[in-house]
């Protein structure tokens, strides 16, 4: 695979069957699917599966992947799907199901001056776009394309779980005290 | 265009790539305190979030249910190519397990390890010249590239060692100490490997990710002297 460069090379050898292209996905992007899942995706324990299950479907629908498209949007987009449908079928199989979406229950939050504490208490959906946009540097048309809207909308989403992320973070007495002392 | 308006370009701004550039917020923010201050809050919480540890992954028991996996819908896709892939997972698993039970009796008082007869090879990745500068994450990225084709080689037991280089260093001869040129770096890591033959050196040197990403890997044999 050394000729073989760029994502996009690699996931159209995948398409004409070439499971060592897959493997070097696998290589490139397995870390980051993971850590996408355990940060912005409930429950974050269905991680390894949630990885496995991506890989799968970027086997077999690689042949769908257009050229011209970001292969990183439309690989978190492939996760958001395979979590949704986690979602689903584990409600499905759960004696009652959530009456509400999952997204508008925040988790409970156990220490303000804990950042990561504070993220938890976002909504999933929140979480998701802060996720993507820090941890894997999504740029805005990579965002869009994985949150399947246009670049205006993803860049207002953005904003607004950032803004709704410092209003929990610092306008509590404690988070601002332990922003400060990171500034200072 | 009100505050409400600009307030949402300004997560934009926090998470802008360096050369993108919003001229027209620019102006506002230089005459906006408002927005200024909302904008330095906005940025505290963004920076704070880089702070988040890292959860570790578990690579090499994902790399094998994925490889498990595949082999099981490979049955059911007799059209599919050759698995090399799911039978060398397969024989790292073997190879490592083996090596576990032979680490085991050779590091046994009796007796010391026997030579591995196999010639050793170095690869020294020289970095491309003018390449462009990379943001932390980015270098991560590579350095787990790196990490995961040396984590395999070793499963074959083909890796002896290898480390990054920090960028600079210095030459030392008679003539006086050269510093050498930052950027560009001319040697950013090395990896010291064995293999049966020139041939299969040659094939473990082309697979090293330094070469996709369009560095250069120079492959010498290790002398025994």
């Amino acid at each position: 695979l050394a000729s073989i460069t760029t994502d996009e090379e690699l996931v159209r050898s995948a398409a004409r069957g070439n499971p060592d292209a897959l493997e070097t996905l696998f290589d490139r992007y397995h870390r980051d699917l993971y850590r996408f899942f355990r940060r912005a995706v409930d429950p974050a324990d269905a991680a390894e599966d949630l990885v496995q299950e991506v890989f799968l479907r970027v086997w077999k629908y690689a042949r769908a992947f257009r050229p011209d498209g970001s292969f990183r949007g439309w690989l978190y987009r492939i996760a958001r799907n395979a979590a949704a449908d986690h979602l689903r079928e584990s409600s499905r199989l759960a004696p009652s199901g959530p009456a509400v979406a999952p997204e508008d229950i925040p988790a409970p939050l156990a220490s303000v001056g804990d950042l990561s504490a504070v993220l938890a208490h976002l909504s999933a959906a929140d979480r998701e776009v802060l996720v993507l946009a820090r941890f894997h540097g999504l740029s805005g048309v990579e965002l869009a394309a994985a949150l399947e809207c246009s670049s205006g909308t993803a860049r207002v989403r953005l904003h607004r779980a950032l803004a709704r992320l410092r209003a929990l973070y610092l306008e509590n007495p404690e988070g601002h005290r332990h922003a400060m002392r990171r500034v200072e | 265009m009100r505050c409400e308006e600009w307030s949402e370009r300004l997560a934009g701004r926090v998470c802008a790539e360096p050369g993108e550039s919003d001229v027209d917020l620019e102006r506002h923010l230089e005459s906006c305190a408002r927005c200024r201050a909302e904008l330095a809050d906005l940025k505290v919480s963004w920076d704070e979030l880089a702070r988040l540890p890292e959860p570790p992954v578990p690579t090499e028991r994902m790399r094998a249910r994925l490889a498990r996996a595949m082999a099981d819908s490979g049955r059911t896709r007799p059209n599919t190519l050759s698995w090399a892939w799911v039978r060398r997972v397969a024989a790292a698993a073997l190879i490592a397990g083996a090596g576990f039970l032979a680490g085991r009796l050779w590091n046994a008082p009796a007796g010391a390890a026997p030579p591995d007869p196999r010639p050793r090879y170095l690869l020294l990745l020289h970095e491309r010249p003018g390449r462009a500068a990379e943001t932390p994450e980015q270098v991560r990225r590579v350095v787990e590239e790196y990490k995961a084709w040396a984590q395999r080689l070793r499963a074959q037991g083909k890796l002896v060692g290898g480390e990054k280089l920090s960028n600079g260093g210095t030459l030392v001869s008679t003539a006086g100490d050269r510093k050498i040129a930052v950027p560009p770096a001319e040697i950013g890591g090395y990896f010291v490997i064995r293999a049966a033959t020139r041939e299969e050196a040659l094939e473990i040197a082309r697979s090293c990710p330094h070469v996709g990403r369009g560095g250069t890997v120079e492959l010498r044999a290790i002398e025994n002297v």
